[in-house]
């Protein structure tokens, strides 16, 4: 009974000896702030389907990539987007779209049932290779969309692909900088989307 | 005195001579009173002089004396008997070349009995004077009295008859079974073989005869085999003697305009006859048929699907051309039949129908009426030609042969048969049936053989089981199809509970949601965790992040 009480002591103590202060970890996500709106398919003259954002390897781990040199990427510890990029960039993509876009039906997903003329329907599908900061002090959003336009008696036909790299200096140090950086750049390349699909179905 | 002695010349005729010379004179004058009482003498030539007494026989006009029969002798040539006759002078004016003389005597014929008085007092001639102003010294005795005398009012007419019975002169003409008339002549007519009536119809019946009445033969006795029974008619005892010629009109028609004298009438062997060959309004038709015309009479229909419209007059027709029958030309094999479409059948006024005829036949021709040949009656072969509409038939027009419209025609069914039956026989002559015998006969003698082979095989013991093994076999595949529809039925509503949509399909889409926020959730952990296993222990000693800088 004396070795057992003396035995639990002794753990306790290791234990408390080796216990020391926790780094703090840090969640981001965009801000992308959410205005009023709505929209009615009748209002609308087609409809934009936008795949998940498809993310290359470790850039859809929720630690944010920071790019160490030519080949070597770091998944952040201390440091992680708040819910998976994947579902974040969709998210974002579909809300920048939907304001961009005012006679388009843009949904995100798969495909919804709607009005029989709208069974014709466009799909933006995004392949995200680099999505991350730099030590030189950028955020660099590159890869490539393509363009896909589906007809009930045609079937589903590729448009266009669109490769795109933007690379833009970060606004400030740290974390939150580069996140805002991503954001704004993120909300660029869709605004440019919108522009080019747009063209396109002109 | 002396008297003187006078001397005298005697005369030289006595005085005796006187009563010769007037008795001479005497016998002049009663000579010249004979001769000057005697009229004119006559001559009458007769075959024989049968009862022909010379200064016996009398010649009289309507029972009175005229003359006397006062010689008889044979003619130079001895064929006949020249009688010669002393004609009372008061009656010089009756001697014209159209009198009629003949003998009565005692007759028994079909209008009954007569000359009954020559029995006892000798037959006599009756001269029937006539009307012409020529005179005339020669005559010839009739075989036959004349009926009816020159001064018998009424009228006469003329029938035509081919195919009636021959009747004999004097021969009743009845209407409505009243004695109106009596055939007067009866000829035959070698050439045309038809018997040529004159009739005479007394007055004031002849008005009953009109352009549109019809003539037949009253056979006396009609019966009649109906549905009703056996109806037998008879008219009265003399018709039904003698038999007798009817005239009337046609069933509803109302009498046509007077018939004058010497009008030609036929005359029909019965009253149906009658109707049917009343139509004297007809227009005639050539038919050139590409088929045999054998079957085809004169006198056969022509109809309009059933309906007669006309009849066939011949058949072949006799048309020259060029000196050679129409149906041997050289180039038309072609047989033509007259036919004449009688007006009359389509409708009782001929003039409007032969209008509306004329007016319409090229349309009809143009819409396909063409005509054919048609069995009549299958026991004699006997055709008629009938007139259709056949859309299909190849464009024709009506055609002109000679002084005919040449109508145009198809083949009728029985030679379209034939053909097609000739065609089916050349392409059976034609088949290879010996080889094909040959080649079955081989084949069934395999087949024989097979046969053999299986009864050989379904006798043996083995074979026989195989029945009861194949239906226990049978039994159990059954049970198996229905085990395994069960299952799929049961797969079914299995599989439709994982269908998008489903409550099934929709907890493992959240499960899966939750699973990846779990394993996103876990990232840092298991990545902390692969660099550092004691992490869960101790504090956990990861490298920390490279700060982002602005350049």
């Amino acid at each position: 009974m004396k070795s057992l009480f003396l035995i639990t002591n002794l753990l306790l103590l290791l234990a408390g000896c080796s216990s020391s202060i926790q780094t703090a970890t840090q969640y981001y996500q965009f801000e992308q702030p959410i205005g009023e709106s709505s929209r009615n398919v009748s209002e609308t003259d087609a409809q934009l389907r936008i795949q998940t954002v498809v993310l290359r390897g470790a850039l859809n781990n929720v630690g944010i990539a920071m790019k160490l040199d030519s080949n070597q990427i770091h998944a952040a510890n201390y440091n992680l987007w708040g819910e998976s990029p994947d579902v974040m960039l969709t998210a974002s993509a579909q809300q920048t779209l939907f304001t961009a876009m005012p006679n388009w039906m843009v949904i995100k997903g798969l495909p919804v049932i709607t009005e029989l003329d709208q069974q014709t329907f466009y799909e933006l599908e995004y392949e995200i290779h680099h999505f991350n900061g730099d030590m030189q002090g950028n955020a660099d959003i590159s890869g490539l969309w393509r363009l896909y336009y589906t007809h009930p008696e045609t079937g589903r036909r590729l448009v266009s692909i669109h490769n795109f790299s933007n690379v833009v200096a970060i606004d400030d140090d740290g974390y939150d900088g580069l996140v805002s950086t991503l954001e704004k750049t993120w909300l660029n390349i869709n605004l440019a989307v919108a522009k080019k699909i747009e063209h396109a179905r002109l | 005195m002396t008297e003187i002695a006078e001397v005298t010349k005697e005369p030289k005729i006595s005085a005796i001579w006187i009563i010769p010379a007037i008795a001479l004179l005497v016998g002049m004058w009663m000579l010249y009173q004979y001769q000057a009482n005697k009229g004119p003498t006559i001559f009458i030539q007769m075959p024989q002089a049968e009862g022909i007494i010379a200064g016996k026989t009398e010649i009289k006009v309507r029972s009175v004396k005229i003359g006397q029969i006062d010689h008889v002798r044979l003619s130079d040539t001895q064929d006949s008997v020249i009688a010669s006759a002393q004609i009372d002078k008061n009656y010089n004016n009756l001697l014209t070349d159209d009198a009629k003389i003949w003998v009565v005597k005692p007759r028994i014929d079909e209008t009954g009995i007569s000359g009954m008085s020559t029995l006892l007092s000798g037959v006599y001639l009756e001269f029937s004077p006539g009307e012409s102003k020529n005179v005339k010294r020669t005559f010839t005795l009739q075989d036959e009295p004349a009926l009816i005398g020159k001064d018998v009012k009424g009228g006469r007419f003329k029938l035509l008859s081919y195919n009636a019975e021959v009747l004999d002169v004097s021969t009743g003409i009845f209407f409505k079974n009243y004695k109106i008339g009596q055939i007067e002549t009866a000829v035959f007519d070698w050439e045309n073989q038809a018997m040529k009536y004159g009739v005479f119809i007394n007055a004031p019946y002849q008005n009953l005869i009109t352009t549109n009445s019809i003539f037949w033969v009253n056979a006396g006795i009609q019966i009649d085999l109906s549905a009703d029974g056996i109806n037998i008619n008879t008219g009265s005892l003399s018709k039904l003697l003698k038999g007798g010629i009817s005239v009337g009109l046609p069933e509803q028609q109302t009498p046509g305009e007077i018939a004058q004298d010497d009008h030609s009438f036929s005359l029909s062997q019965s009253y149906k006859e009658a109707l049917e060959e009343r139509f004297y309004d007809f227009d005639y038709f050539l038919i050139e048929f590409e088929q045999s015309v054998r079957g085809l009479r004169s006198g056969a229909p022509v109809e309009y699907r059933g309906m007669r419209i006309g009849t066939v007059v011949e058949a072949p027709a006799n048309v020259i051309i060029n000196g050679r029958p129409a149906h041997f030309r050289n180039h038309n094999t072609a047989v033509p039949v007259l036919i004449k479409v009688e007006y009359g059948r389509l409708y009782h006024d001929s003039a409007s129908a032969k209008e509306f005829w004329r007016g319409s036949l090229d349309g009809w021709i143009e819409n396909g009426m063409r005509a054919s040949l048609k069995p009549g009656n299958l026991l004699t072969g006997a055709v008629y030609v009938d007139f259709d509409i056949y859309p299909d038939a190849p464009k024709a027009y009506l055609g002109k042969l000679v002084q005919y419209d040449v109508f145009p025609s198809v083949s009728s069914g029985i030679t379209v048969l034939a053909d097609q039956v000739s065609d089916v026989l050349n392409k059976v002559n034609n088949l290879k049936i010996e080889d094909n015998l040959a080649q079955m006969q081989a084949t069934f003698t395999d087949y024989q053989a097979l046969a053999n082979e299986m009864r050989e095989l379904l006798s043996q013991k083995d074979t026989q089981n195989l029945p009861g093994d194949f239906n226990r076999n049978f039994e159990k595949m059954t049970k198996s199809m229905v085990q395994f529809e069960i299952t799929m039925r049961q797969f079914d509503k299995t599989m439709a509970s994982y269908q998008a949509g489903s409550e099934l399909h929709h907890q493992i889409q959240q499960t899966l949601k939750e699973f990846k926020r779990l394993s996103e959730g876990l990232q840092p952990l298991t990545r902390g965790l692969n660099e550092q296993p004691n992490m869960l222990i101790f504090d956990k000693s990861l490298p920390a992040d490279p700060k982002p800088r602005k350049r």
